[in-house]
């Protein structure tokens, strides 16, 4: 714009309304001048500031919209992914979990590696706290205990060539002991070479094995509940065998 | 020129709420608008001389396009309600937002008035007996004097509760202190009327989006300066 008498042009009319909203540096004096005297660019430039005002509210009015929207998918996102992780967590730590674990081995080895006494249902603690309950002795497998050994059985019935030692026990009725009770075997042998008493289980498995002492050996029956056969051997030869059966306390 | 739809609509929708465009001819005239933008791209592009934001330079020239068309067709059709579509103070917030937002179109309305703004801005304080700050009168001259400035208070306060008439003598005054020329009251009175129309004319909008008076606007002003405090 130049003569004061014209119309500002285009550029100098952006300039005004940019000044006028704060959004730009003010116009010459002279756009000034004539804004100030000439009613149709007042309103024009009035007019032009008023759409851009309102296309700002627009654009400010949805984008806090969408911020608002983004804020609450963002705190659902969260709150699920909260609510997962402490699911998790209440998993891991539940001092009440427990976990059943199945038993396939052989009963008296179990208790052989942990020497736990008493009672058959073996209660640990597991390494985060929480509690496992080994049940070791189901029906299939309880029953399995006390299944005779057929090769075993023979020899329990044979009549060896050896003198067979005097014997005395401690055996309750039908050879039967509770866990915990102790076995006492008691021999007077002519027999010069050292004697012991190896324990097998019912699978014929060797589960201890001890020396006799001036003919007696003690034995503590801290071993699962079922069916043991037991040796009296020397270095050579096998003098006698017996068998027993143990059964828990509260069966 | 996808970004600048909107922009485009809403202008239209001004000049057929303004009863210079039929209502069923506003996508008529947005799409001519666009082929026309099209067309003069180039043109356009060389002419802008980067001293604006090119989004306010584009939408002076949507103005330009559409005013030609219009001056194409010369129809005046029945002023349309709701030039901007959904009402645009809906969504916001009343009160004080509201009163800033229109106190900010005053103060544009000021600027637009240049030196007859913070006349009538000054004048219209006295009226209502509203407060006079010191930047209201030293934006009239740089050079004015603290013992001027002074003076004046003085006069101010000299006239509160007073009629309209005893205040625009003491006023004519003190324009011959700010300015150093004598203005009679009765040509002061009319100059008022005249300018003051012009801001209310301009914070009314064309087509009209509010209703001032003198009275309205001289309690906008008070509510902002409260506001301020």
């Amino acid at each position: 714009m130049s003569d004061s008498k014209k119309h500002i042009d285009d550029n100098a009319t952006a300039q005004y309304i940019d000044w006028l909203r704060n959004q730009g540096e003010k116009p010459d004096q002279d756009v000034v001048d004539h804004v100030s005297e000439c009613e149709s660019c007042r309103l024009e430039i009035m007019e032009l500031a008023d759409v851009l005002d309102h296309e700002d509210r627009k654009v400010n009015s949805s984008s806090k919209s969408n911020t608002l929207v983004l804020i609450i998918r963002a705190a659902a996102v969260l709150a699920a992914v909260l609510v997962v992780a402490l699911a998790i967590q209440f998993l891991r730590n539940d001092p009440n979990e427990v976990t059943i674990v199945e038993d396939t081995s052989d009963s008296t080895e179990i208790m052989m590696q942990d020497s736990i006494e008493e009672h058959p249902e073996v209660v640990e603690e597991g390494s985060e706290g929480r509690v496992e309950i080994v049940i070791q002795h189901d029906t299939i497998q309880y029953a399995a205990n006390f299944e005779i050994n057929p090769a075993l059985e023979i020899l329990y019935k044979a009549h060896f060539r050896s003198t067979k030692p005097n014997l005395e026990t401690n055996y309750r009725t039908e050879n039967t002991y509770f866990q915990g009770d102790t076995l006492s075997l008691d021999f007077s042998s002519e027999q010069e070479s050292k004697l012991s008493v190896s324990l097998l289980s019912n699978t014929g498995k060797e589960i201890s094995q001890l020396d006799a002492i001036e003919g007696k050996i003690t034995l503590q029956l801290k071993y699962a509940p079922g069916l043991y056969y037991w040796k009296l051997v020397t270095s050579d030869e096998l003098l006698l065998v017996g068998k027993l059966k143990i059964f828990s306390k509260t069966d | 020129m996808l970004r600048y739809q909107e922009m485009i609509r809403t202008i239209v929708r001004i000049q057929s709420s303004k009863g210079l465009i039929k209502h069923g001819d506003i996508d008529d005239f947005v799409q001519e608008i666009n082929k026309k933008l099209l067309e003069r791209m180039k043109r356009i592009q060389n002419q802008y001389n980067h001293s604006s934001q090119l989004r306010t330079y584009f939408s002076k020239i949507i103005l330009n396009i559409c005013l030609e068309e219009m001056r194409k067709g010369s129809q005046v059709m029945e002023p349309q309600p709701e030039h901007y579509g959904k009402s645009e103070l809906a969504d916001e917030p009343v009160d004080n937002f509201l009163f800033k937002q229109e106190y900010e179109r005053f103060e544009r309305v000021i600027l637009l008035l240049d030196h007859k703004g913070r006349k009538i801005l000054l004048l219209l304080k006295m009226m209502y007996d509203l407060p006079v700050y010191r930047k209201d009168l030293v934006e009239f001259s740089y050079h004015i004097s603290d013992s001027t400035i002074d003076q004046i208070f003085l006069d101010i306060k000299a006239c509160r509760n007073k009629l309209k008439k005893e205040k625009l003598a003491v006023f004519s005054k003190i324009l011959y202190l700010l300015e150093g020329k004598e203005v009679p009251p009765d040509s002061l009175r009319k100059w008022y009327r005249t300018y003051l129309d012009e801001c209310l004319r301009l914070m009314n909008g064309n087509p009209v989006r509010s209703s001032y008076t003198e009275d309205s606007l001289a309690i906008l002003i008070e509510k902002m300066i409260t506001t301020r405090k």
